[in-house]
């Protein structure tokens, strides 16, 4: 109750800042994309005659209230014609702003979806944003448009290597990241490991990436949030977008289902490289299956100007297996209700329920004799209420908050073994996350922008279960000792963690092209992904912040400076940061990681630190287009019973990463891509002696290191060439893109690993070893695609 | 652990455009240290243990043996001293070639003297259980091999929990020595953590003593073959020590998914508490043979 005592408070403050004002009208509306009618997220929207303006918010809404007048209303938003309008602003007034495409830039590459000097001009750091019409021209592994490759071309993102599920941002490993699929949290963001995204390009909308500076209305997690959001579907006509791939084939259908009050979006994928495979398979191997697919699903409803319904689904699954002997399959569902409610012209309100769940599922054994099946599962319900006041274009409050109900399901497994069974589950955990946040944004003496916000964030881990205590470590590669069991009924707080979490962001015009920023937040995650291996893989487990483990924390502050030139045809950034982390998860030598029921007591906490300086730079528009990005960074681990309890760097820490984006347009047709990708080694740990134990050949690391040595850089080279539909109306439009990903054919090494050769040793005769470079792509890889649009 | 192996062997057709190229490193070997090999068990006749040095992973030789070493073990009763044969190798032979060092539940000790050190280790003999039989059946395709005859070994882990045990088996009297035909048993099952105990031997375990090809997958046994199994009864410690060895030494095979380098804990230490290379183990042992027909 403190914390309500303590929003009063802070609201009230501001109702008296802003109720010192003269008789005000307020324009309030959508802006939209005239040909489609989905609402642009991001959009600038301001008035000639005092300057004020504001940002469209993630519905395409947006709210100005100024002194009675006559203005010029402005909507833009890049790669879109200007909107201009004039208001006489003597009552409160609605307008919905309608954007037609530019036909100067109409087939111009635009490598960013947001208003012109957004990069200067907003407050937001250490944000980006994928344009997905930018994405699918860029040059992919066999050609399909890639969200999550794509932001890895981002300063601060980097992944542990080709093929590994998830990504990294600014040192934190992959579960620091908030992967939001229209709000509903996805868990295991890949589909065939690491290759290939859950996220359908032919329905997403907008791709927002926070690494700092992250607002209080988002948390859970404490290196970024990925924000993605879904087309709402065409609202004007029916059209059908789909394309034919290396891989997979996808189809979406999006029309209006009640003209400009209700529309819809089903979007699928299907992968075919069992079909394809099929031919080449030794027809011993039985009948393999392995595939994936996915359906996303949207739909809206708009019941008056006030008021605005949508329904948002996700579902997708992988599937493995070896005929009726054996079978692995995962995936996502997400599903999102929202509701959109206008108090005032002011005062916009958005209520979100989700559910989300990632499971697994393995099964060996055809017979009733012996056989295993195992399932597991994380599944969340949530509510979130969340409020934007609009209260004059210089000031917009922010508040809300969030519940999430958690049900840990690590394994439900049974085993049978000539004919007798056995259940082998692991307990269920649950616990409840809960937060509230103010966040307010204000723009004082015209050039310094603030937002400054506090989030107060609880996690409850709950029963009914055993609760476990465990002692310390007490040795070096042995499991925590158990030291006392207790029950918890149904319900009971085991343990309970509050945090406050302070945000804030400021930025100080330097003149009309250029600014510095600055932010610093704080962040607290109740959840970790247990996983000890290199990549990520699909069977590892999530847990809550329990008796045994505690939540983890970060810090960061960053600093950047950012400048426009040219008429803002070339943006530059140039950040730094430096984040703390603490009580990250690690584990002991030879974890036990999965279906064990004691597997707190295979758990290490440790700290975590992570710099860098990020620099981007970016030409926007014309002919030639494209990015320049260079991260210089570390990242490190501290971690008792690791490394001799010394500071060591993470798996997938990367001292140097350039990336190189660039689009050439032939001409009104043909668009030239290329992607060149530059990365220091990963660091990784070798054995340097070995001894012989019964026969067996056992490799030793002497000083107990961990990540000493680096493996050789990764470079790689892609081109695409896109080919684009006649300009001009027509039902049917069709695009190619061929491409070739690693182009010159490098053997980038994934890891280095150690391993006695193929021969059966001969009793009393030494074992041969050797090292081995594994590289997830060795060759080239051509690809050809088809993308179409019918309307 | 070998769990994971199994469930990313399904997921393996990872390898459309892989590749795995042998190449040289520089692994920065500095120095050797002592390493006892001590699995020594209560049949009759010779017991041997091994003391000599480590070396560099890549020396690609058999070890240098430690010819100064004293070496005893004890049991609450006897000591029996292990004599120097050759090349490090400590050997103990029964008096009248039928005595055997003890029984199930004792405690045995191990001393090593050499260069002004004292290794010592301490250790049970832990009960193992009878082999039921190793029968023969006829496989679809089991695990993504050639459809065949395989051998499965039927053998029930003793009731009670925390039973550890290492099964060797041979195929023609050759010992299946390959990293991936390690076979340790965790009370019935892979390892700790679930409620598995006192049932037969799990599938994956039953199948394990099929021996591996090449390709990493189970070969199939032919007419007239014999396949022969034993089971050694031995200590948490000592199937702790032979999970991480398991572990790293299929590493390899985890692909992108690889475990970090982590290294085998034994249970000797020197006269400073610090621990040693190597693992004194006194195993029970079960046998059985069967020839294909």
């Amino acid at each position: 109750m403190k914390l309500i005592k303590l929003l009063t408070v802070f609201l009230s403050i501001l109702f008296i800042s802003s109720s010192i004002s003269a008789q005000e009208y307020t324009v309030s509306g959508y802006i939209k994309d005239a040909d489609n009618g989905e609402t642009l997220i991001g959009a600038f929207i301001y008035l000639t005659e005092n300057g004020a303006s504001t940002v469209s918010n993630e519905y395409g809404f947006y709210s100005i209230s100024v002194e009675a007048g006559t203005y010029t209303l402005n909507g833009t938003y890049l790669g879109y014609k200007d909107m201009v309008q004039t208001i006489i602003l003597d009552q409160s007034t609605k307008i919905e702003i309608e954007l037609g495409p530019d036909e100067n830039t109409l087939e111009e590459i635009v490598v960013t979806a947001e208003e012109v000097d957004r990069n200067v001009k907003s407050l937001e750091m250490s944000v980006n944003k994928l344009d997905i019409k930018t994405l699918t021209k860029l040059p992919t592994l066999l050609g399909e448009t890639e969200i999550l490759r794509g932001i890895q071309l981002l300063p601060g993102v980097t992944s542990v290597g080709e093929g590994a599920a998830g990504f990294n941002v600014r040192g934190g490993s992959i579960d620091q990241n908030l992967v939001l699929l229209d709000e509903a949290p996805v868990y295991n963001s890949s589909h065939l490991f690491g290759f290939f995204s859950v996220f359908n390009p032919d329905a997403v909308k907008d791709v927002k990436l926070y690494k700092g500076g992250i607002p209080a209305r988002y948390g859970g997690r404490l290196s970024s949030i990925l924000d993605v959001r879904m087309k709402e579907g065409n609202s004007k006509e029916l059209e059908i977008t789909g394309g034919v791939g290396t891989i997979f084939s996808r189809l979406a259908v999006e029309a209006p289902i009640v003209k400009d009050k209700s529309s819809f979006i089903i979007a699928g994928r299907r992968s075919y490289i069992d079909v394809l495979s099929k031919p080449f398979l030794d027809e011993d191997v039985g009948s393999p299956v392995l595939n994936f697919y996915d359906l996303t699903l949207k739909t809206n409803y708009k019941f008056s100007d006030k008021d605005q319904l949508f329904l948002s689904g996700y579902f997708g699954r992988d599937n493995f297996g070896f005929g009726e002997s054996a079978g692995f399959n995962w995936g996502n569902q997400t599903g999102t209700v929202r509701w959109n409610h206008l108090f005032s012209d002011k005062l916009f309100a958005n209520l979100t329920t989700y559910y989300s769940n990632y499971d697994y599922q393995i099964n060996f054994g055809d017979t009733e004799e012996d056989s295993f099946d195992w399932n597991a599962k994380i599944k969340n319900y949530s509510v979130k209420p969340e409020f934007s006041w609009y209260i004059k274009p210089q000031n917009i409050l922010r508040f809300g908050g969030q519940s999430i109900y958690y049900i840990f399901e690590p394994a439900n497994a049974i085993s049978v073994s000539n004919d007798v069974t056995t259940d082998i589950s692991t307990s269920e955990q649950y616990s409840i996350e809960s937060n509230v946040f103010v966040e307010n944004e204000i723009t004082l003496f015209d050039k310094l922008q603030i937002n400054y916000g506090l989030r107060l964030s609880h996690f409850a881990y709950l029963g009914e279960r055993n609760v476990y205590t465990f002692d310390d470590t007490v040795e070096r590669g042995v499991q925590k000792p158990l030291i006392n069991v207790t029950q918890a009924e149904s319900g009971e707080v085991i343990e309970d963690f509050f945090n406050l979490e302070p945000r804030f962001s400021l930025k100080a015009d330097l003149g009309d092209n250029s600014s510095l920023k600055a932010s610093y937040n704080r962040t607290a995650q109740y959840i970790h992904l247990l996983s000890n291996t290199t990549a990520s893989t699909p069977v590892d487990i999530w847990t809550p912040a329990t008796n045994n483990i505690n939540p983890a924390m970060a810090d960061q502050v960053a600093l950047g400076y950012f400048q426009n030139f040219k008429d803002n045809e070339y943006e530059f950034s140039g950040e730094i940061y430096y984040k703390k982390l603490n009580d990250l998860v690690d584990y002991i030598d030879g974890a036990d990681l999965i279906l064990n029921e004691f597997v707190e007591s295979q758990i290490l906490d440790g700290d975590g630190r992570a710099y860098g300086t990020e620099l981007m730079l970016k030409k926007a528009e014309g002919r030639f287009s494209g990015w320049i990005s260079y991260t210089l960074a570390r990242s490190e681990r501290q971690v008792n019973g690791i490394n001799n309890n010394e500071w060591y760097p993470s798996r997938f820490d990367q001292t140097h990463n350039l990336s190189v984006t660039t689009f050439y347009e032939l001409n009104d047709r043909l668009t030239l891509s290329a992607n060149f990708v530059y990365n220091s080694g990963t660091p990784t740990t070798f054995a340097n002696s070995g001894y012989y134990q019964q026969g067996y050949f056992i490799p030793n690391n002497d000083n107990n290191v961990r990540n000493n040595v680096r493996i050789p850089d990764y470079h790689r080279l892609d081109f695409a060439l896109t080919i684009d539909p006649k300009p001009g109306e027509r039902k049917w439009k069709g695009q190619w893109v061929f491409g070739i990903y690693n182009i010159y054919s490098r053997r980038n090494p994934f890891s280095i690993y150690f391993k006695q050769d193929g021969e059966r040793v001969t009793v009393g005769q030494p074992v041969n070893t050797e090292a081995i470079r594994l590289s997830v792509i060795g060759n080239f890889i051509p690809s050809v695609s088809y993308n179409f649009t019918f309307k | 652990m070998k769990k994971y192996t199994y469930i990313l062997a399904l997921a393996g057709i990872l390898g459309f455009a892989s590749c795995e190229d042998p190449i040289t490193v520089d692994n920065g070997f500095e120095a050797s240290q002592i390493v006892v090999d001590a699995w020594i068990t209560n049949e009759e006749g010779q017991q041997i243990i091994d003391v000599k040095e480590s070396q560099d992973y890549f020396d690609n030789r058999l070890p240098t043996g430690i010819t100064n070493a004293e070496v005893t073990v004890t049991n609450a009763e006897e000591t029996f001293n292990f004599v120097h044969v050759a090349d490090g190798q400590y050997v103990w032979t029964p008096p009248t070639g039928s005595e055997i060092i003890g029984d199930v539940g004792d405690e045995f000790t191990l001393k090593i003297e050499v260069d002004n050190k004292t290794l010592t280790s301490t250790t049970q003999l832990n009960r193992v259980p009878e082999i039921d039989s190793i029968s023969i059946f006829f496989e679809d395709e089991p695990f993504g091999a050639d459809e065949g005859f395989f051998a499965e070994l039927y053998a029930r882990d003793l009731p009670g929990k925390g039973d550890t045990y290492w099964v060797k088996s041979y195929r023609n009297d050759t010992l299946l020595n390959r990293p991936q035909e390690l076979n340790i048993i965790y009370d019935a099952t892979f390892d700790a953590g679930t409620d598995i105990d006192g049932t037969t031997f799990i599938r994956p375990l039953r199948f394990a003593i099929n021996a591996v090809d090449d390709d990493g997958l189970p070969r199939n046994v032919d007419q007239g073959d014999k396949v022969k199994c034993e089971i050694y009864s031995i200590s948490n410690e000592a199937f702790r020590f032979l999970q991480i060895v398991q572990e790293q030494t299929t590493n390899g095979d985890n692909s992108i998914f690889a475990l970090p380098v982590a290294n085998s804990r034994g249970n000797i230490r020197d006269e400073n508490g610090d621990l040693v290379l190597g693992v004194f183990n006194v195993a029970a042992v079960s046998r059985e043979e069967v020839e294909v027909n």
